[in-house]
């Protein structure tokens, strides 16, 4: 008797709930039907016809406009910023995109795109150059191990299509959905090939312990795959308005500087180049051998490998100790130089500190800090 | 007790998969009010605070920044720090980001381990959230607490 009471209560329950969902399904259909809406983009530059109810952020990807995000519309990298002069995003900002903005941003009608749904006629203002930025299924050709930790990604992009990028830029890079991880997220990484080379991309991508797109990268993705990216992306790109470039790395950040040593040479541009590259050991080390050749090929180009502990087993010759060690005692000065740097956080403030005890200054010190 | 509707919002993004691989709330279904609020209750009972906590973690993470990849020695402690190219945003959605930073420190004498990441500290810090029960980075405040001896040790201020 208990039994069939306690039945009929969860069947009764579970038509409620049914009953519920689908009437909030249809609500929000029919309440939250925000039909076409028009976006136009810097003054009539770009005028879409979207379907409202999506946010900014991913209306505009929708119509191939790449705004860089790096958490992928979770307001928690506040990177999405456009301004928003009319429409429905032009009123007070959420309580989840006040931390991001100034009140100079605020003034100026900036907005996280990520929060702000499309739900009329909206006026937008975008960076022009992010019109360049694309998105590109590519075929994964080659995954390689450059250490126990680190992969090469060869991404063979679609037959008779090309990127445009400039050495030191970088792409996102999109997941697929695996294990706990039940919806597309995407990283951003530095392009670590050749400019000149167009149809395809080289990524090198180290395992981060918990990682969301690292660990589906090496523990998930197969050569032969599809993966999709967008770019390129980013600021930190050779200036070359010095005679000598002072370039340092650890780990996978060693991607941009190898684009831009490439770079450089097959422009032939007169630059000096000392390329310091830190390890912690000599296992972490990779692409000795391409870079030591380049140095001998190539006068204008230095290699200083630095392996912070050795192991005794390695015999290793070359610098030993922090790579901070090695920049601190062989670059006298900042005169005339300019710095490219891609590694660790505390890395990069170790390796700024220095730069600027030598007279480096903001304007000569480039680095991406993702 | 009913979840309101920022919270609700920001547990969404808490889950696994979201922001980070295994999420911040294991198999934790409490609103987050309940999560924090309890863990709070525990640290009134220790005397200690969560934000002491924090700058304790915080003071050991900086001894091990000393020589990222080594073990230091801290005083009563061990401490090895890893690095990752990259940042975290906090999942309360304060524009505040960490780096991609773990800590592992041993106690010389116990040789207990205990491990956390920058994000970690910031979310105990300044959101007392110690994370929901199951998650692989949530720290027992009364366990984290004995670990670093408070209350009694001493935890500067400027830190």
């Amino acid at each position: 008797m208990d039994f069939l009471i306690v039945a009929r209560t969860v069947i009764s329950l579970a038509l409620v709930s049914g009953a519920l969902a689908v009437i909030v399904s249809v609500a929000d259909k029919v309440l939250n039907n925000y039909g076409e809406c028009k976006l136009d983009i810097n003054d009539g530059q770009k005028q879409l016809t979207v379907e409202g109810g999506s946010s900014l952020l991913s209306t505009l990807a929708g119509q191939k406009i790449f705004i860089p995000s790096a958490c992928g519309g979770k307001a928690t990298c506040g990177l999405c910023k456009v301004q928003v002069l009319s429409g429905t995003g032009a009123g007070q900002v959420l309580p989840t995109e006040e931390p991001y903005l100034t009140e100079k941003e605020k003034a100026d009608s900036y907005r996280l795109s990520c929060q702000i749904k499309v739900k009329s006629d909206m006026r937008l203002r975008i960076p022009e150059e992010l019109f360049n930025i694309r998105e590109f299924i590519c075929e994964l050709v080659e995954i390689e191990d450059m250490t126990y930790d680190i992969k090469r990604l060869r991404l063979k992009l679609p037959k008779g299509d090309e990127i445009n990028f400039k050495a030191g830029q970088f792409v996102q890079l999109y997941t697929k959905p695996y294990g706990k991880v039940k919806e597309e997220v995407f990283r951003a990484y530095s392009i670590s090939s050749k400019a000149s080379e167009k149809d395809h991309l080289e990524l090198l991508i180290r395992l981060v312990p918990d990682g969301i797109c690292t660990t589906w990268v090496h523990t998930a993705l197969k050569e032969g795959e599809q993966v999709r990216v967008s770019g390129p992306y980013g600021d930190f790109f050779l200036r070359g308005d010095c005679e000598e470039l002072i370039m340092v790395a650890g780990g996978s950040g060693l991607a941009p500087i190898r684009s831009l040593v490439y770079d450089v040479i097959e422009k032939g541009l007169p630059h000096k180049m000392r390329f310091f590259f830190g390890a912690n050991t000599v296992k972490d080390l990779y692409y000795l051998e391409e870079f030591t050749r380049i140095e001998k090929d190539h006068p204008q180009f230095s290699f200083i490998p630095c392996v912070a502990k050795p192991e005794p087993e390695a015999n290793w010759q070359g610098e030993s100790g922090f790579v901070t060690v090695a920049l601190e005692n062989q670059v006298d000065t900042g005169e005339a130089k300019e710095a490219y740097l891609c590694g660790s956080p505390g890395m990069l403030n170790a390796c700024i500190k220095i730069l600027k005890s030598k007279g480096f200054k903001d304007n000569t010190i480039f680095y991406d800090e993702f | 007790m009913k979840e309101n509707p920022r919270d609700a919002l920001l547990r969404v993004d808490m889950e696994a998969g979201r922001l980070i691989k295994d999420g911040f709330l294991g198999e934790d279904h409490r609103p987050l009010s309940d999560i924090i609020s309890q863990d709070l209750d525990t640290l009134a009972g220790l005397q200690v605070s969560h934000v002491e906590l924090g700058r304790a973690m915080r003071r050991l993470t900086r001894k091990g920044m000393a020589a990222i990849g080594e073990t230091v020695d801290a005083g009563d402690y061990l401490v090895k720090t890893e690095e990752y190219m990259g940042w975290l945003g906090c999942p309360f959605k304060d524009a505040r980001r960490a780096a991609k930073r773990n800590t592992l420190v041993r106690d010389k004498a116990t040789n207990k381990e205990m491990r956390w990441s920058d994000l970690t500290i910031h979310l105990i810090e300044e959101h007392a959230f110690f994370q929901g029960k199951g998650s692989a980075f949530r720290l027992e405040p009364e366990a984290l607490a004995a670990f670093l001896g408070l209350p009694g040790a001493l935890v500067p201020q400027d830190e």
